[in-house]
């Protein structure tokens, strides 16, 4: 059996296969080649998350570079029977609001030089979006294995799938805040001066989005001050602090359920299907560290979930900028 | 380029007064003009988006006269407003517009308020409100269902509304909310076997998880439009002997 496997704190997806001999040689294609890197405004990023000032979205300068080994990732080919003009790479970028996917480059290996670099600045601009956008970088067998044939080795198998996401600054709300009124303070016998509130009413693992699951308040009236002037720097400041408590408190909630689903095994299996698994392994490469590495931290010291949270959202940026307007 | 939108939390204030008080008054909520980078779009955004309004109404009109909001009628004359009027207006705007999920929650609360409202489409998912599922916000579900309708029709010798109109668990679950909708040829396949009414909703549960399965191997964006049907067929076949049908 083909399965793949994702590095959560790199993105990068590699193609195993140790039963299947021809697979495995796909495995060894994927050795053949240099993670790719994004190079933004001079600094070269790791396949993963990038997260940009708003502003800087659509206005900055990209540079993908990606390098492989011609004469080893040949060799490789060889001994699946196919040629370097056989495997094929395109750098797609998505649009993540709409369904538009756009081919940047694309090409065989057979006419690539060993050190590729490709400037992506003048594609991108009319690519910008506010929410962002992914670049791909994916390597595949575009045509049928001829050699030692496996049938799982079929057109489009691939053996590099890089992917970067470039991100502004995290909106600051996952989930929908609800007011917090007398009557909900009153049935979760929460005190009168309380400002804020999680509420997790169902299994993370089990639900469809995590938003089904989790309810969350704010004082009704500092709901409504939020929302008068929701892109000042002082309400985005305010706002990025409440949601870093409450995904603190998810994080919380999901440490604890974890230890009645199993253990981190379970929940970061192969597919990480579960919401709460995406999340958690979301936060983690965010914060470039493994996802089992995340939920025992979590399990250890609970204080820590807000750090990782107020890391994750972005939270030290929004902060300084508001501070910085009252200097 | 100016364009309004409607903030995240504005449009919570809004929703929120809609679940204490239990009426909904969507144009109500607090929006904002925001500019794009470029100013070389001549577009009059005001001018576009009071006669897209003006034919929402008319269509929420004429969903008021039907038996059912959900009924296939409905989904017909939504299909009509989203080809024929939504996308040609609004596919002219410049992509940092389109981009901006604070615009489509401006167009669904605003300039779709009849529509929304006519459909019976309160939950905050329609309404652009769950940051989870940003593609069922009513606005930009439209815009993008039509715009692959459009783009596939000629291909499939069909209307673009027949495709509109193909079940919405087809479209939400199966093309728009996941990496499917970036595969011209795989989306092709899927509406191709929707429209033999070979995707019942019991039968596509299981076929989408085995493409997703499949993806994970596989990079679907190369496959040619025959390629994607005779792989969405492997999978209905497996999907089939696994129920020993």
């Amino acid at each position: 059996m083909m399965r793949s496997e994702t590095s959560s704190a790199t993105g990068r997806t590699t193609y195993v296969c140790d039963a299947d001999s021809t697979v495995a040689g796909i495995r060894e294609l994927a050795r053949a080649i240099e993670d790719p890197a994004l190079v933004v405004d001079g600094t070269p990023f790791e396949p993963g998350r990038v997260t940009l000032e708003p502003e800087q979205m659509g206005q900055t300068n990209l540079k993908l570079v990606m390098a492989f080994d011609p004469e080893a990732l040949a060799s490789q080919a060889a001994a699946l029977g196919l040629s370097l003009d056989g495997l094929t790479y395109q750098v797609l970028v998505d649009n993540l609001v709409l369904a538009r996917r756009h081919t940047l480059i694309a090409g065989t290996f057979g006419s690539l030089p060993p050190v590729a670099e490709w400037e992506l600045s003048s594609q991108l601009s009319a690519l910008q979006s506010l929410r962002g956008f992914d670049v791909r970088v994916i390597a595949y067998v575009d045509e049928g294995s001829n050699g030692k044939g496996s049938s799982d080795l079929r057109k489009g198998s691939w053996f590099l799938s890089a992917k970067f996401e470039v991100r502004p600054v995290a909106a600051p709300f996952r989930f929908l805040p609800h007011p917090l009124t007398e009557d909900v303070r009153r049935r979760h016998k929460l005190p009168r001066e309380a400002l804020s509130y999680t509420h997790v009413i169902g299994d993370l693992f089990e639900c469809e989005a995590l938003t089904d699951a989790i309810e969350v308040y704010i004082d009704a009236e500092i709901l409504e001050l939020l929302g008068e002037a929701p892109q000042s720097d002082a309400s985005l400041s305010f706002q990025v602090m409440f949601a870093a408590q409450i995904l603190a408190g998810v994080l919380n909630q999901i440490a604890i359920q974890a230890m009645t689903h199993g253990g981190s095994d379970l929940i970061l299996g192969a597919d990480q299907s579960s919401p709460a698994g995406r999340l958690i392994s979301n936060v983690a490469q965010a914060n470039s560290v493994d996802p089992e590495a995340l939920l025992a931290a979590l399990t250890m010291n609970a204080a820590s979930a807000n750090a990782m949270a107020q890391a994750y959202l972005g939270a030290r940026k929004r902060v300084s900028l508001a501070l910085r307007e009252l200097v | 380029m100016k364009y309004p939108v409607l903030p995240m939390l504005p449009a919570v204030t809004t929703y929120n007064q809609y679940l204490l008080a239990g009426k909904l008054h969507l144009a109500t909520a607090k929006t904002e003009i925001r500019q794009t980078l470029s100013n070389e779009h001549e577009i009059n955004v005001e001018t576009d988006l009071v006669a897209l309004e003006t034919s929402a109404k008319a269509t929420a009109a004429a969903i008021s006269e039907l038996a059912s909001p959900k009924s296939r009628q409905a989904d017909v004359l939504e299909a009509r407003l989203a080809i024929d009027v939504l996308h040609p207006t609004l596919a002219r705007f410049p992509s940092a517009v389109l981009g901006d999920l604070d615009f489509w929650r401006y167009v669904t609360f605003i300039t779709l308020e009849s529509v929304v409202i006519s459909r019976e489409r309160f939950s905050k998912g329609y309404l652009g409100l769950d940051s989870g599922s940003p593609h069922d916000c009513t606005a930009l579900s439209m815009f993008n269902r039509a715009e692959l309708s459009i783009q596939h029709a000629p291909r499939l010798g069909r209307e673009a509304s027949d495709l509109y109109a193909l079940g919405n668990d087809l479209w939400r679950s199966h093309i728009l909310r996941v990496a499917n909708r970036y595969d011209p040829s795989l989306v092709q396949a899927l509406l191709q076997r929707g429209l033999d009414g070979e995707l019942s909703t019991d039968q596509i549960r299981p076929v989408a998880r085995d493409l997703r399965a499949r993806r994970a191997i596989l990079f679907l964006g190369c496959l040619d439009d025959e390629e994607a049907l005779n792989l969405l067929d492997e999978s209905r076949e497996y999907i089939a002997s696994l129920n020993g049908a």
